[in-house]
């Protein structure tokens, strides 16, 4: 549950601050990115996209995201 | 204007060569971007790059590449450690001109960045050309290969 408090989080390697009790989801929103797109990582550990939306971030956490990185020639419709 | 030193682009060119007949990939970076409030990702702006890291390619396919989010992940860290940001993403199409395909266009989230396309559809004669791509709309640059 968020609550008016901030909490310090270290995000792709800088400092930030957050909503006490946000999700990886709602951290997401918030950066506009979607989840289907975004490999996220807290603290080494890779999430599963299912548990984005019940992970909740907490002060200290070092969070990292990527987005996808693929392409190519394609035969998916090009 | 993206410039390359040579040293960089015989490494971008011995990867893809050595990733025939599938796609090979790899990142580009260079001078960060001065930090932003929410400058969360790591991205450079300078257009030198100074760093090639050769990724692995996990489709293994000769029309398509995906980078390993763990080795993504790796990657942006030694970026920070390098004190660089991501310049470019670079990839090979085996047997295709150097121009993205809709599926390049669709999956280019990084606007910022120069997407590199070489065409190894003559092995001997490798064509590199460079491109923006942002809200899929694409915009060729010019590259340079500098000797130092």
């Amino acid at each position: 549950m968020q609550t008016n408090e901030t909490i310090q989080i270290t995000l792709n390697g800088k400092p930030n601050e957050i909503k006490a009790g946000m999700t990886v989801s709602e951290l997401l929103a918030k950066w506009r990115m979607r989840p289907e797109l975004v490999t996220v990582e807290i603290n080494e550990d890779i999430l599963q996209k299912l548990d984005y939306e019940t992970a909740v971030i907490k002060a200290g956490d070092k969070v990292e995201f990527v987005f996808y990185m693929g392409g190519g020639t394609g035969s998916d419709g090009d | 204007m993206i410039t390359i030193p040579k040293k960089i682009y015989e490494e971008m060119m011995a990867h893809a060569k050595k990733g025939y007949p599938n796609e090979a990939c790899g990142i580009l970076a260079g001078p960060p971007k001065s930090d932003g409030p929410a400058d969360a990702l790591v991205v450079g702006t300078a257009s030198s790059v100074t760093y090639f890291f050769a990724m692995r390619n996990v489709d293994e396919s000769s029309i398509s590449y995906f980078m390993d989010p763990k080795e993504q992940l790796h990657v942006f860290k030694k970026m920070r450690e390098l004190k660089a940001g991501m310049l470019g993403i670079f990839h090979s199409h085996v047997a295709s001109p150097a121009s993205p395909s809709q599926k390049d266009i669709r999956l280019a989230f990084y606007p910022e960045v120069s997407y590199l396309i070489v065409s190894l559809s003559d092995r001997n004669k490798p064509v590199l050309r460079s491109f923006k791509i942002q809200d899929e709309t694409v915009k060729e640059e010019e590259i340079k290969i500098a000797n130092e």
